[in-house]
């Protein structure tokens, strides 16, 4: 026998269990203190990398002579590595024991450059691609041959679309407000059950 | 020469002229701005 609850009444329940789970829950912040963690410009283990890094390069320079390519070579690649650790260490980067930097995804504020912004970048980016190809999908679905518009693409058309794209969060959001961004339930095809 | 430039506008072809673009621009910002672990704030 099935239980029937009107709709009203669950959705009451629904509310007061919430609403007692939220205020009894204790919740705290997110904020980690990475107390395991060292800034890296202030690591030992860090500094002990870099002069083991630039030692290892500088003993495979000591094999060629300063004139050849594979010495010019080398002595790129040390500056490159002398700058990699200058740039990690002069940022809010912080360093394990073994000393390497770790990548704080905890969404901090402190912290925002090493996950936070570039997650939205792309995110942003993703969107901008998906939004642009449904965007030129509806395009082709309005003309007169739309299975060949997807195949050959009408290329002046698209790239006005891509360039338009970079509005896509405020152009997303006004179409899922006036409902054209979702299909309706009718369109949604179903297997037979 | 209406043909080619059809045959430019076929999905394969502007696929690969993208992917193409795409690589080489991220090619060409490692080469200018190497070992990016963060996002620069300057």
């Amino acid at each position: 026998m099935k239980l029937y609850i009107p709709t009203s009444i669950s959705k009451i329940f629904s509310v007061i269990f919430l609403s007692i789970f939220v205020l009894t829950t204790n919740i705290s912040t997110a904020k980690a203190d990475f107390n395991a963690l060292t800034p890296c410009k202030e690591s030992a283990a860090f500094k002990k990398r870099l002069n083991s890094s630039v030692k290892k390069l500088e003993n495979r320079l000591k094999l060629y002579t300063p004139d050849s390519k594979e010495a010019k070579a080398l002595t790129n690649e040390i500056g490159a590595t002398k700058n990699r650790f200058d740039r990690y260490g002069s940022t809010n980067l912080l360093c394990g024991k073994e000393g390497l930097p770790r990548i704080i995804a905890s969404g901090q504020f402190d912290h925002a450059a090493e996950f936070t912004i570039p997650g939205i970048l792309f995110l942003y980016i993703t969107g901008w691609i998906g939004w642009s190809g449904r965007k030129y999908l509806r395009y082709a679905s309005t003309t007169e041959n739309s299975y060949e518009s997807e195949i050959i693409i009408n290329v002046p058309i698209a790239l006005s679309i891509m360039n338009s794209g970079f509005l896509w969060p405020i152009e997303s959001w006004k179409e899922f407000t006036s409902g054209d961004l979702l299909a309706s339930e009718d369109d949604i095809t179903l297997s037979p059950r | 020469m209406n043909y080619f430039l059809t045959y430019l506008s076929t999905a394969p072809i502007l696929l690969t002229v993208l992917l193409t673009v795409t690589s080489a621009g991220l090619i060409f910002i490692n080469s200018i701005y190497p070992d990016p672990l963060i996002f620069p704030t300057f």
